[in-house]
């Protein structure tokens, strides 16, 4: 750039110039970057301290009244490129009754209340950087409650509790664990708080339906014709992922739980269009309700992404990630590392 | 979760990107929040980073706006429980001696320029700041603001506009430097 006397004049003027960095500076920043490497985080985009990503939606009693008696009629393709013909037809199926359904009508001046229960991995890491170092984990349970206006535009609430320790295999891990909240008295992001966002967008980041889709722009402009949709899905996502992660795109939309239905059946459509996912459970118990999980795994992550339908009425139940190897972390096989499920209701009023 | 190995491979992509861009990042925070809150804010920062780090851009120079960005969203989310201002404040080196060891002329210029500067809306400080002193091409920069290239480019030239503004009601020197508007931005 072609610079200006001024511009110039004021480039000597930084108030924070290279030379005036503190030295101990370096220090503190590589202790704090071993704090960061030991919070607890998941390679899964929809794994972290925000409101959208981690709801699951399902929907009010009314709206499952409404599928009571509905014949599916959608056509199940008996094999193809896609997901296997099962998987296929649970999510057809589950597609076919949410177009159905009405979702619940939030009037001007109520909100769209989603409670949600989540269990989330967490842990520290022991041990120097470049010596012999390991995890230690534990699963942690959280509740809150997101209060979403009529105009999804205007102001969204959401009140998160603390994030409770509550899951243990080892001595060790609940030692830690214990040690580690109390390390965090003071950080909201553990200990709950209030929050009050325009358009959703709390902390400060835009509220997305997966990565790189802004939750308005996606639920107002998203293509409701499957393959149009998983092609999108693709294409914002980093080029070549495993499409275990495709479907991860995919539940983590549903689980933002403002999602209209018309866009929910293309999602459980684009997803049956995933070659390689298939019913891992027909009597999967997501938080003590029992719908069939659709899942598919993922090569490097050793882990499955479930996605748990209601096959009787099409409502999604939850999602879940299954680890699948024993010895590769700190849970044994089977564990679900991660899962989400989420009452809605609407409400008159917001905290 | 990541099995050991891939959660070894992310932290090591991780700590690199950290070690590359921690200094500028703790610069861009300490002109606009002052030294005794930056270090925190950068660490809020990298912890949104490390938990969206699926999300961070794979190129150094846009992962740096990327995290520019993030580190004033925290700034911005401090802010707004005292007011609804979108822009942050960017504060300018106090004038001292040390700076300039040559013309009075020069000092007096700096001290103008530094008067000019806070009498500048925070939203021209912001995108002069991200031309001068994070040095960043207009893509980046408008990155960092959530605008396209174009409209920072925009921005900047009214920036420009605004301080030469300000500069010609406030100069108290003979120190007029010729000013052009009209050169190409990158």
């Amino acid at each position: 750039m072609k610079t200006d006397t001024h511009l110039n004049a004021l480039r000597a003027l930084d108030p924070a110039p290279l030379a005036a960095t503190d030295p101990t500076a370096r220090l503190r920043s590589e202790a704090r970057l071993q704090q960061i490497l030991a919070t607890d985080t998941t390679s899964g985009p929809h794994r972290q301290p925000r409101p959208v990503r981690r709801r699951v939606l399902i929907a009010s009693a009314a709206a499952a009244l409404l599928v009571g008696g509905i014949v599916v009629a959608d056509v199940v393709r008996p094999s193809g490129p896609g997901a296997t013909a099962e998987a296929a037809e649970v999510l057809n199926n589950a597609a076919a009754a949410t177009i159905q359904t009405s979702d619940p009508v939030v009037g001007s001046g109520q909100y769209l209340k989603i409670d949600t229960t989540a269990v989330y991995a967490a842990g520290v890491l022991l041990g120097d950087a470049g010596g012999d170092r390991r995890t230690v984990e534990w699963l942690d349970k959280s509740s809150d409650h997101l209060y979403v206006p009529a105009d999804q535009t205007a102001e969204w609430i959401w009140n998160r509790e603390a994030r409770i320790p509550t899951t243990f295999f080892s001595e060790e891990a609940k030692a830690e664990a214990t040690k580690y909240q109390q390390s965090q008295a003071g950080d909201p992001i553990r200990t709950g708080e209030l929050l009050r966002a325009p358009g959703g967008n709390f902390y400060g980041e835009q509220a997305r339906l997966f990565a790189g889709m802004p939750l308005l722009e996606g639920v107002k402009t998203l293509p409701r014709d499957p393959q149009a949709l998983l092609d999108i899905i693709r294409q914002r996502g980093k080029q070549g992922r495993p499409e275990a992660e495709t479907l991860e795109a995919i539940a983590e939309a549903l689980a933002t739980g403002v999602v209209p239905a018309d866009l929910r059946a293309a999602l459980y459509k684009a997803a049956a269009l995933i070659p390689g996912v298939t019913v891992v459970d027909r009597q999967a118990n997501l938080d003590g309700k029992v719908g069939t999980a659709i899942g598919i795994e993922h090569p490097d992550r050793e882990t499955r992404m479930d996605i748990i339908i209601d096959p009787a009425t099409g409502l999604l139940i939850g999602e879940r990630v299954v680890t699948l190897t024993a010895g590769k972390t700190s849970f044994p096989a089977g564990t679900a590392t991660a899962w989400t499920s989420v009452q809605t209701s609407v409400v008159n009023s917001a905290p | 979760m990541g099995t050991p190995q891939t959660r070894e491979k992310r932290e090591g992509r991780f700590a690199a990107l950290y070690n590359d861009a921690y200094a500028d990042v703790l610069r861009f925070v300490q002109r606009r929040a002052g030294p005794h809150r930056a270090e925190d804010v950068v660490h809020e920062a990298f912890l949104v980073a490390w938990r969206r780090f699926d999300d961070v851009p794979a190129g150094m120079d846009d992962a740096r706006a990327w995290l520019f960005g993030t580190a004033r969203h925290c700034l911005l989310n401090d802010q707004r429980s005292q007011s609804r201002r979108g822009a942050l404040e960017v504060r300018i080196a106090e004038v001292t001696k040390e700076i300039t060891e040559s013309e009075d002329d020069l000092v007096a210029f700096h001290v103008d320029l530094s008067r000019a500067w806070h009498q500048l809306r925070p939203e021209d400080q912001e995108v002069l700041s991200l031309a001068i002193w994070e040095n960043l091409p207009s893509p980046q920069a408008g990155r960092v603001l959530g605008i396209t290239a174009a409209a920072y480019r925009i921005r900047l030239y009214r920036a420009r506009l605004a301080l030469r503004r300000v500069l010609k009601h406030t100069t108290s020197t003979a120190f007029h430097p010729e000013y052009s508007v009209t050169e190409q931005l990158t």
